[in-house]
């Protein structure tokens, strides 16, 4: 550290005199030696610096060399430097807590090359270091009497200044990230005082939502915290729900099974109930045989039954309804089948058309009469009751 | 070949709207369709209609295949009811009016943002204004 320079005494004249210059400009370099800017007029720590200059005249007054007194600018600027100590070590006890707590966690989960938070931290602690050495420097030496017109420690100071101006909007984004992390910190220290590390309390840095038996609680909730896929600051990653086995929702009363059994109920009842099967029986009963006035399929009937209702609605209410296109296509359908069947005869169409129709429905894909894709993609668009005759 | 005949079917009288209601069938054989006015014609003669105004015809569909038509038709009891009650499209078609009546759209727009400029009672001035 500095050694008392009888040159130094003899340039301090001429630094001062610069200095007293330079004071309106304020912050400069080669004034030698003021980096702080002087306080405004009227400033209520103007007086205190004032104070503080008095106090020093009084105690460090030297006879011998006028230039070797305390100025006023250099008393702000002593308080100035002071309090920008102060801040700095402030920051610099904040993110070294961060620090040690990273290292903490690194040391307890070995992991690769250090992410965001990790390194900025560390970068940012050196830098503060390296400035508050800098400055303690800078003071001992004025203290001392030192010259500091072109000390390359100002320069030091001012470099490393700019340096940390430049990092607060990237310390700005991390701050939360940071600040979390001591809180968890706080916590774990304050846990690990009261002792016990209650399995159901709520940890806010190994949150995971487990369902379990009540035999096995405690033993998987251990082995599953400590599994926990975490990031390096101790967030855990994307949200993963808990694999529970797949049950189907019985929210409706109506199971899967339940609804396949109806199904196939309804096409045993239409199967029965269809011209095929109708004539089948016929065949091997001994009632008399009915004849009815027209044989018309049941959809047929249904399609006509429709039309008419649609009439009658639309003439009750006086206004016309839109058909769909498939109840178009339906009632079209109905007419032409209606106008095709005889007074008597049944023809193998219908017959046909309703069997194949059945069985198409009934397995949809499979079977022998399941239209194959290829079969398909070749045909005319598909209409009820279209056969190969 | 330009014969048809008319038939009513579900006649009813609706004495709260003044009117009498009914569904036309209408059958023209070898004809595209047949005009509303005709068939206008032929139900004042059927009904002694004293104004063909008051009879309105509406929804009419030709049966597939041709040869047969169905709509509704009203007979109202007097030019009064009719231009209460019937829709506003309905009586453009008969040629009666069922205009907007009053100020524009535009110009309501234009008399509403010169009220939002005023405050308290220049409002009813700046209303009225023009």
């Amino acid at each position: 550290m500095g050694c008392f320079d009888g040159s130094r005494l003899l340039d301090q004249k001429a630094s001062k005199q610069s200095a007293e210059s330079a004071e309106s400009a304020g912050f400069s370099v080669e004034a030698g030696g003021v980096i702080f800017a002087p306080y405004p007029e009227g400033d209520p720590r103007e007086e205190k610096a004032h104070e503080l200059l008095a106090q020093l005249d009084f105690h460090f007054h030297c006879d011998k060399d006028p230039d070797c007194s305390v100025s006023s600018t250099e008393c702000t600027e002593l308080l100035q430097a002071l309090k920008d100590m102060r801040k700095k070590l402030t920051t610099l006890q904040k993110d070294a807590a961060v620090l040690e707590e990273k290292c903490v966690q690194r040391a307890n989960q070995p992991r690769k090359a250090s992410k965001a938070p990790a390194s900025y931290v560390e970068m940012k602690v050196q830098l503060l270091l390296s400035y508050l050495i800098s400055l303690t420097y800078y003071l001992l030496l004025k203290v001392k009497g030192v010259s500091l017109r072109d000390h390359p420690v100002v320069l030091r100071l001012l470099w490393i200044r700019t340096l940390i101006e430049k990092l607060k909007p990237v310390d700005q984004r991390l701050q939360y990230q940071m600040n979390k992390l001591l809180q968890w910190k706080d916590a774990k220290a304050a846990e690990q005082l009261a002792g016990s590390t209650d399995a159901h309390a709520l940890r806010p840095g190994q949150l995971v939502a487990s369902v379990q038996d009540e035999d096995a609680e405690d033993a998987q909730e251990a082995e599953e915290l400590a599994s926990a896929p975490k990031d390096e600051e101790g967030h855990l990653g994307a949200y993963k729900p808990p694999k529970i086995s797949q049950v189907e929702y019985t929210g409706d009363h109506i199971s899967m099974q339940e609804r396949a059994e109806k199904e196939l109920d309804r096409k045993k009842a239409r199967l029965e109930r269809s011209e095929f099967m109708r004539s089948l029986r016929e065949e091997f009963t001994d009632a008399p045989r009915e004849i009815m006035a027209e044989e018309r399929s049941a959809r047929v009937e249904k399609a006509t039954r429709m039309l008419r209702e649609q009439q009658e609605f639309e003439e009750d209410t006086m206004q016309r309804v839109k058909v769909k296109k498939a109840e178009l296509r339906r009632q079209k359908q109905a007419l032409r089948e209606g106008h095709a069947t005889s007074g008597g005869a049944v023809s193998l169409f219908d017959v046909a058309s309703d069997f194949g129709e059945i069985m198409r429905g009934a397995g949809k894909g499979k079977g022998r009469f399941a239209s194959s894709p290829r079969q398909t993609r070749n045909a005319p668009p598909k209409r009820k009751g279209v056969s190969h005759l | 070949m330009s014969e048809f005949t008319i038939r009513t079917r579900k006649f009813q009288n609706n004495p709260l709207l003044g009117r009498k209601q009914f569904v036309l069938d209408v059958i023209h054989p070898g004809m595209a369709n047949v005009s509303k006015k005709d068939l206008a014609e032929k139900i004042r003669s059927m009904y002694k209609v004293h104004d063909v105004q008051c009879i309105q015809l509406f929804c009419f569909k030709t049966a597939f295949g041709g040869g047969r038509s169905s709509g509704f038709g009203l007979i109202y009891e007097n030019l009064e009811k009719m231009k209460k009650f019937e829709p506003k499209y309905r009586l453009k078609r008969a040629g009666l009016g069922g205009e907007k009546s009053g100020p524009g759209r535009r110009a309501k727009k234009d008399t509403k943002n010169r009220m939002k400029k005023a405050r308290g009672k220049e409002k009813a001035k700046a209303g009225s204004k023009k």
